[in-house]
This record gives structure tokens, sequence and C-alpha cells, in this order.
């Protein structure tokens, strides 16, 4: 007796949506999770005619894995961008200090 | 069938056995495909032959209405750019719900199979023709099997079947069997015969027999031979059988419905109306001429040659193989008139009058909305939407959601095709594919990338049954 596997079959739409019909719908997605009003999920089912998936959670969760690392590597620039300390420049403010604790004895 | 052979001798017998051995259900189903190919006033007296009523002959308009709505829908529903992903959803793990269930690995390796045995067995053309074949008459058959290390999908009409079935719809058996013309040489001159062809495939075997020549009232239990016979032994019956929307029906039918069943009638009143606005348009076009006053026969001009038609066994163009088999020439008069720019008619009568009748400007106004009439109500009946040139021109400009919208009936109707197409036709073929290609790499005799390492994955579909 032959069980088959569970199979799907996963149709396109009849009619293919122009490049400004996509656009549209990729831009209403955007703000719409950008202003807090639908999931990320909402806004990937949205977008699934446009960019076909086939696993909701998958993709969701690649995407914060991909936000995370983005997340992870802008904090690493923004540390490598920061102006390392100058040792001598502490060095320099102390014999400053002693300077003006020398001047105001006098 | 040649049509050299109707001119044959033995041709009338042949096909009247041939016609007395069709089931009422293949002249049925034959009748509906005729209506498809254009061939379903074939026999009938030309359309300009005055000796027979109008309604008896042959339309010479034959316009491909039912062919045009399966090609369409045909491409909505299976175009290239429409093609559906069988998948086994490689993103989820099915194991917590189902322990037979495929994991993330699993499913994306049984993916790229599906894939492949797609691709080695040339599934979407079978598919194509499958879809429009039962669109056409109602019913498809799809046989499957290895042919030389590979994967095969063939089809059949669904005429010449009779299949039988398991309890849960799969195919039994397959008995296929037709008449069919062939010419033999008897006492030295060649005659048209009527044969008999059979093949029969059940769970073990596949077996074809010598065809046998038919001969009044033997042919209905001949003696067969067998030609060849295959031993696939794969325990099930490698056929799919596709019954097109055949939603309810009375017990032992098992054919569908072909789109243009109902509207026979309603196709050939339009073939006749665009027959006879092709007929007054020629009439329009070649006004008729009277004189009053002359002597019939009598030729106003120098004398002119009787223009002469050739007639071809198979139409068109006498060609090396398209052999002339007559001619059609003006019966009377025996002299003819010269007529054209700068020929001048002249009587030598004062009293001759000479007219020319014309049809008025909107003579065929009627006609062309009566055609246009049927042909819309056809297209409806049959939820076909035609983007004609006139709404090409316009859909050309918009965008692809408002081409849906133009075209919301066929689509609303290929939502249903689909649903039918999934469950009895591509679903059931990709697991008879599966099948096959797991059965026949038991034994070593198939070539499919990537099936040695899914062998494992297919065992869990291959279970014992239960005593």
């Amino acid at each position: 007796m032959w069980n088959p596997p569970s199979l799907s079959v996963v149709w396109p739409p009849f009619v293919k949506p122009s490049a400004a019909e996509e656009m549209q719908l990729v831009s209403l997605a955007a703000a719409a999770k950008q202003a807090g009003l639908v999931t990320t999920h909402m806004a990937l089912e949205k977008l699934r005619p446009i960019f076909p998936f086939e696993n909701l959670d998958a993709v969701a969760e690649k995407l914060e894995e991909e936000s995370k690392h983005r997340t992870d590597v802008e904090h690493m620039l923004a540390q490598a961008m920061k102006p390392p300390v100058d040792d001598n420049e502490d060095e320099d403010e102390d014999e400053d200090e002693d300077e003006d604790a020398v001047e105001s004895a006098r | 069938m040649s049509h050299d052979m109707q001119h044959m001798n033995g041709f009338a017998d042949a096909a009247r056995l041939i016609g007395e051995h069709m089931s009422p259900r293949a002249q049925k189903m034959l009748n509906l495909e005729r209506y498809v190919e254009g061939t379903q006033y074939v026999g009938r007296p030309n359309f300009f032959d005055r000796g027979v009523p109008l309604w008896h002959r042959a339309p010479c308009i034959v316009y491909p209405l039912a062919a045009n709505v399966i090609q369409s829908n045909t491409d909505l529903v299976l175009g290239d750019a429409r093609w559906p992903r069988v998948t086994c959803r490689p993103g989820e793990d099915d194991r917590d719900f189902d322990e037979s269930g495929l994991g993330l690995e699993e499913s994306a390796h049984l993916d790229k199979l599906i894939l492949e045995s797609q691709r080695v067995s040339r599934f979407r053309p079978a598919m194509r023709e499958a879809f429009s074949a039962a669109q056409g008459c109602g019913s498809a058959a799809l046989m499957f099997g290895v042919r030389a290390g590979s994967l095969f999908i063939d089809s059949t009409k669904a005429r010449w079947c009779e299949p039988e079935f398991h309890e849960d719809g799969c195919v039994k058996r397959l008995v296929i069997e037709y008449p069919y013309f062939a010419t033999e040489r008897v006492n030295g001159s060649w005659r048209v015969v009527a044969k008999l062809y059979r093949r029969e495939i059940d769970e073990t075997k596949d077996v074809t027999f010598k065809s046998e020549t038919m001969v009044q009232g033997r042919y209905a239990s001949p003696d067969w031979q067998v030609e060849t016979r295959v031993n696939h032994g794969f325990g099930f019956c490698p056929v799919v059988w596709y019954p097109f929307m055949q939603g309810c029906s009375v017990v032992g039918n098992y054919d569908g419905h072909a789109i243009h069943e109902t509207h026979l009638d309603e196709i050939t009143a339009l073939d006749f109306a665009l027959s006879m606005k092709h007929r007054a348009a020629l009439y329009s076009g070649d006004p008729q001429w009277t004189e009053i006053g002359v002597e019939p026969g009598y030729v106003p001009t120098g004398p002119g040659e009787i223009v002469t038609v050739p007639a071809t066994s198979k139409g068109g163009p006498i060609t090396s193989d398209n052999r002339p088999i007559g001619e059609y020439r003006v019966p009377q008069p025996k002299q003819g008139r010269r007529k054209g720019p700068g020929e001048v008619w002249q009587y030598e009568s004062p009293d001759v009058k000479v007219q020319l009748h014309t049809l008025p400007g909107d003579a065929l106004k009627a006609l062309e909305n009566h055609c246009m009439d049927l042909r819309t109500k056809l297209a409806e009946s049959m939820s076909a939407v035609f983007l004609d040139p006139e709404s090409v021109r316009f859909a050309s400009a918009l965008s692809g959601k408002a081409l849906e919208v133009i075209r919301q009936r066929q689509l609303d109707r290929c939502e249903q095709y689909r649903d039918d197409a999934t469950a009895r036709l591509l679903l059931p073929s990709i697991n008879m594919l599966l099948r096959v290609a797991y059965v026949a790499r038991q034994r070593g005799n198939v070539n499919l990338p990537g099936l040695a390492k899914a062998m494992p994955i297919l065992a869990k579909s291959d279970h014992v049954e239960p005593a």
C-alpha cells in the first residue's frame, strides 16, 4: 500500500503585477510596518506574491538574524569610529594642573 | 485515416464495421473531440451545394471556438508563467505532528527529486496534454513507467479506454481498445480494412495484442494473440485517470464533463451564421448583373476564358502527393464573357437594359451582429474572455490588476479548474512518478538523480497492506 508523502501544489497568481504595482505594495507594507500598524509576519504575508517563500516563520527568523547582525556590525563600526583615548593628553593635562598649582602658590 | 483511403475499395465496409464497434460513450466523446478539431461537419455536402437544404450542408467557416477556449484555459492554468510548484514544504518539520512525516532536510531533498522526476518524464507537456484532452472530451488517461532507464508519461485517448477502479479511486486495470483503418493487399490490389487494437495494463503486466482484422460478426470476441508482454510487476496499475470537473455523477460513470458538451448546437449556429455572412460578403463583393432584352447566352464582349478550379484529394493546390480528382467549372455558357477594367460590354439593341444588383451598405450588419451575439453567448457560457485585437490595443496600456479584473470571469472558473487539476491530475501524477521510481530503483533499472538518497524517504510511504 502506498501512503504518499504530504504534498502541496502552490499556484502563482494568474496575472503578474507590474513593476509599479510591486513597488506600491512594497512601500505600503514597509510604511505600515514602520508605523507599527502591522507585525512583521503580516507585512511578509502581504509581500508573498512578490517575494515567494515557503515558510513564513523561517523568513521572519532569518530577517531577525539579519537585523541583529546589522545592529552588531553597526555597533562594532561605531566602536571602531570612536576616537582612541590619548594617554599623553592625560599626562599633559596633569602637567598643566601642576603648573597651575605652582603658579597659584607663587 | 488518410483522406486517400476514402476513394479506395473496402472503405465503406470498414467504416461501417468501425462505426458499429464504437460504444455510445466512445461515439459521444468522438463527437466532442470533432467539435474541438473542427471536423464535425466532415461528410456533409459543400456549403455552396444548392442541391441540398442549407442546414444539411457543411458550413464553409468552422470557427474553432472550443479549441480556443481550451487553449486559453490551459495557458491560464498550466502556462509556463503560471506553472504550479509541487512541494512537500521543506520549511516545515512534520515529525512532531506525524511520526512518519518528513524532517527539514528530507523535505528539501524530496522537493529536488520531484523537480528532477518532472524534468526527465516530460511532466509539463504531459500534464498540458491531459488537461486539454480532458476539457475536449471529458477525460484523459496517463500511463507511467520506466523506458530505457528513464521515467516516462504517455497519454492515450480516453474514448479508447475502459478503466476499472479500486475503492480508493486508483485505477486497477485499463483496457485500451480501438478500431482503425488500415490498408491490405488482397489478391494483388489494395483495399481498406478495419482493424482492432487492444492493450491491457494491470497491476503486474502490460500486454499488447496483435491487431485483428475486423470481420462482420466476428470482431466482438476475437481470438487475441499476444504481441508484446511487459511484466512490470509494480504491484499497482501505473495509470492515472483524470475526469475533468466530474462533480456528482451516477454510479459507473467515470468520465468528466467537456467544456462544450452542452453548447454544440450554439457552436453549429455560429458556424452557419459565419458562413452565411461569408457568402453574403462574397455576393456583396461581386454583385449580380441582369440583362433585359438580349438573347440568352449573348456575349457582349470578345470571347473570354471559362475559369475552372481544380479539385484535389486533400484540398488546396496540386502537389506531388495531392493529386487532382476533378474540377469545378461553370456548366453554362459555353463561351466566356470578359469582365474587368477596360472591358466594354456592347449591345446592338437600344432596348437592352443592364442592371447591377448591389446589397445595401448595412446588408451584412444583421449577420455581423448575430455572429457577435452568438460568440459572446458561447464565450460567456464557457467563462472565456477573449482579448480581441480591439480590446488588446486597449489592454496593452492596462496594469496587471486591471487585466485581472477584465478576465475575472475566466479566472474565477480557472480557480476551480486549478483545484480540480490539483486533486485529480497533478498530485496523483507526482505520486505515481515517485512510486514508479521507488519500485524501479529497488530493481536497479531507473536512472534518476537524487533517487538513491531519497529511497529511505520514499520508503516511509511504502506500507505493507494490513490483512
